[in-house]
């Protein structure tokens, strides 16, 4: 069932249209059983009036006048004495009897029509009448009249359909407002649903909703709790460690070889850290954005400035591409924070998996609606195959090239979640050179307007 | 005339509703959408119209049986497709869906081809009327009556089916899809019998005095089960011989499915 709505406007029109119609059907069936019983009794009575009316006395057997031509053609008749010679008919039956002459109804087949027949004898005279209806025409007559009793049933039939669609959508009208309060709720809002007017059938469903979104809101405030303590503790102890790292150089030669080791493991500690708070600051459930109006080339630029000094550390070219042609075409509404984070880990990939020496490319363009950042390295790149692992938390390459570098295999996690709370997408493939990875970025103007 | 007309297209829209809700019901387990359904029913009536009007040439065809050799003719299209369709459906549902594509044909197939017999039956009917001195009126009223009827029925019998678990609605449809294929092929041969195609012998039975065909309950019957007062030997052999053909159809199938996951 994908709507209930639709079920109980089908299951109820069909069980009406259904238990309707069949009594409709048995009422017509009754109904014309009733009117054959009329017209029976009306035909006994065109007997009874014929034959007292002394009709029958006022003709001669085998005269020329004892054919007449009465004006309905649905009625006959045939009049005949004691010795069962014609005295009288009407033009369109035959000289002899239709029926035997035997008293009551009965059925004949004449003329290509079934006629329906009674027969009388008058108790003094003795003479018989036989009156005839053409039985089409009597069911025809008694059809008109009862199709005018089902018709009713017949044409109701939409207006009930109506109806029932317009009850059934203002009974489901709690359960549709109840959805909206849900659908419009912001992500970051976990106030409880409101209990007032709540009918008694949804009253547990808000009830529940309101307790699971009471652990969700005490889960996230731990979670938080969680990060910020997590950010002081950590960064504490490690920062203890790069002054005694600092310290130790003065004793131990520079070429050491353990020396060396545990500054890189304290530079990847240090990172990972680093990463991991931003991983979790990022979660769009729990990121407290700040959207507003800002330039994506002016923040590219900046970020470019602000990590020159390791492109210039490798003698990396680094080059931005990408003219404004008029103002406002890269501006797009978007949290300043959350996108130089990503910005500064696109290019801090860039930094790390491009040989010295090596090109980075960054282009902006806009398209339509979208502003598109592309950036291309010149490092050892990716196989396509895994381009659909690099966004798993923690998946690092595994190869020669890349073993050296320091990283927590959390970027594009990070990455992806930013683009999430952008409705933005990101897209990887292989680098306009020789070697190295593009990534592709698109960021909509205004997510608002998706 | 109401009554007629209520009989008539009642035992024809009642065969479509019930073969739709059946195979509707389980539409989304094969994969297949509503916008599916509308085409094949779409394509029924369009082919039903397109049949309606050519019957007078069709009929002269084959020494005036035309039209009773077409008929039979989807009807055992029918057949074949239904218990293909059945014994396709007691595949496991890996191999399941290699097949969509197949099933969907053999579902669509079959309403498509009883939309275009009982349609164009349905419009010879009425279009009778508008074309003679009887009555339309009450020919109206009648379809009108009688196709709501079917299609009710057809409603009720799909949701009832739709709120059963996926394994005991498969079974289900699996015996009635049985049943009415077999009710169908039955019908195939009522039509060759009317051809004198096949050679008449008097009925087996005549349980009319007990459930008479234009009952309401003889027309759901005749729709579900092909339910006929009067059968001839034929009808009745053929029937049971379609029964055993899906039912072994239906062994043999599960046996090669399940020897075949044991070899691999």
């Amino acid at each position: 069932m994908t709507s209930i709505r639709r079920f109980m406007v089908i299951v109820l029109l069909a069980s009406i249209t259904l238990l309707n119609f069949l009594a409709a059907l048995d009422g017509y069936r009754s109904s014309m059983e009733k009117s054959q019983q009329l017209f029976d009794k009306q035909l006994a009575g065109i007997a009874q009036l014929l034959i007292h009316s002394g009709i029958d006395k006022n003709t001669a057997s085998n005269t020329e006048n004892h054919i007449v031509d009465p004006d309905a053609y649905n009625i006959a008749y045939q009049i005949f004495n004691e010795q069962q010679e014609l005295l009288q008919r009407s033009h369109n039956l035959p000289d002899q009897a239709i029926v035997p002459l035997s008293q009551g109804y009965s059925f004949k087949n004449y003329q290509g029509y079934r006629w329906r027949t009674f027969a009388l004898q008058h108790r003094h005279s003795k003479h018989w009448i036989i009156v005839a209806e053409r039985s089409d025409i009597r069911y025809a007559l008694a059809e008109e009249v009862v199709l005018t009793s089902v018709i009713p049933i017949v044409a109701e039939l939409p207006l009930i359909g109506i109806l029932i669609w317009l009850v059934i959508g203002w009974g489901l009208k709690p359960i549709n407002r109840l959805a909206a309060e849900l659908r419009n709720k912001d992500p970051q809002d976990l106030s409880p649903l409101a209990e007032d007017n709540v009918v008694d059938e949804l009253s547990v469903l808000v009830e529940s909703s309101n307790s699971l979104l009471n652990r969700l809101r005490k889960s996230f405030d731990r979670e938080r709790r969680f990060a910020s303590d997590a950010a002081h503790e950590l960064r504490t102890p490690i920062s203890a460690l790069k002054i005694h790292l600092y310290n130790l150089k003065s004793v131990v030669p520079e070429d050491n070889e353990s020396y060396r080791l545990l500054d890189l493991s304290i530079q990847r500690t240090s990172h990972l850290i680093e990463q991991m708070l931003l991983l979790y600051r990022t979660v769009p459930d729990q990121y407290v954005n700040k959207f507003q109006r800002i330039n994506v080339y002016t923040l590219v630029q900046n970020q470019i400035i602000e990590l020159y000094s390791r492109f210039s550390d490798k003698d990396q070219i680094i080059e931005l591409q990408g003219e404004e042609l008029e103002r406002g075409t890269f501006d797009i509404v978007a949290d300043t924070f959350s996108l130089n984070v990503l910005l500064k880990n696109l290019l801090d990939n860039a930094n790390k998996y491009t040989p010295e020496g090596g090109n980075i490319l960054l282009s902006l363009k806009r398209v339509d609606k979208q502003v598109v950042l592309t950036i291309d390295d010149s490092g050892s790149g990716i196989d396509a195959d895994y381009y659909g692992r690099v966004f798993e938390r923690y998946y690092r390459m595994q190869d020669q090239q890349t073993s050296n570098i320091i990283g927590s295999g959390l970027g594009f996690s990070i990455i992806h979640h930013i683009l999430d709370l952008h409705g933005g997408d990101i897209s990887l493939e292989k680098s306009c050179f020789d070697t190295g990875l593009k990534v592709r970025i698109t960021l909509p103007v205004d997510k608002s307007e998706l | 005339m109401l009554l007629t007309a209520i009989i008539i297209v009642l035992r024809e829209v009642l065969e479509i509703a019930l073969l739709t809700s059946l195979l509707a019901s389980v539409g989304k387990y094969i994969g297949i959408r509503f916008h599916h359904f509308a085409l094949a029913l779409l394509s029924g009536i369009t082919f039903a119209y397109l049949y309606a009007k050519n019957l007078p040439t069709i009929s002269e065809l084959f020494d005036y049986t035309g039209q009773e050799w077409i008929n039979s003719i989807l009807q055992i299209t029918i057949y074949v497709s239904l218990a293909c369709f059945i014994i396709l459906l007691c595949s496991n549902p890996h191999r399941m869906n290699n097949l969509k594509r197949l099933m969907m044909c053999l579902m669509l197939m079959p309403i498509v081809l009883a939309l275009t017999r009982e349609g164009s039956e349905i419009y010879i009917y009425i279009d009778s009327f508008f074309h003679g001195n009887r009555p339309v009126f009450p020919v109206v009223v009648g379809s009108i009556i009688g196709s709501c009827i079917g299609l009710s029925i057809g409603a009720l019998i799909y949701y009832a089916l739709i709120s059963c678990p996926l394994e005991k609605r498969l079974t289900i449809v699996k015996c009635a899809l049985a049943v009415t294929a077999c009710g169908i092929l039955s019908q195939a041969v009522s039509l060759l019998l009317q051809a004198d195609v096949l050679h008449s012998y008097p009925a087996l039975w005549n349980s009319s005095e007990y459930l008479a065909e234009d009952s309401a309950i003889g027309q759901l019957l005749y729709a579900i089960l092909g339910y006929e007062a009067t059968p001839a030997p034929q009808q009745v052999i053929v029937y049971v011989v379609g029964l055993l053909l899906i039912i072994s159809g239906v062994v043999i199938h599960k046996y090669y499915g399940s020897k075949r996951a044991i070899d691999v």
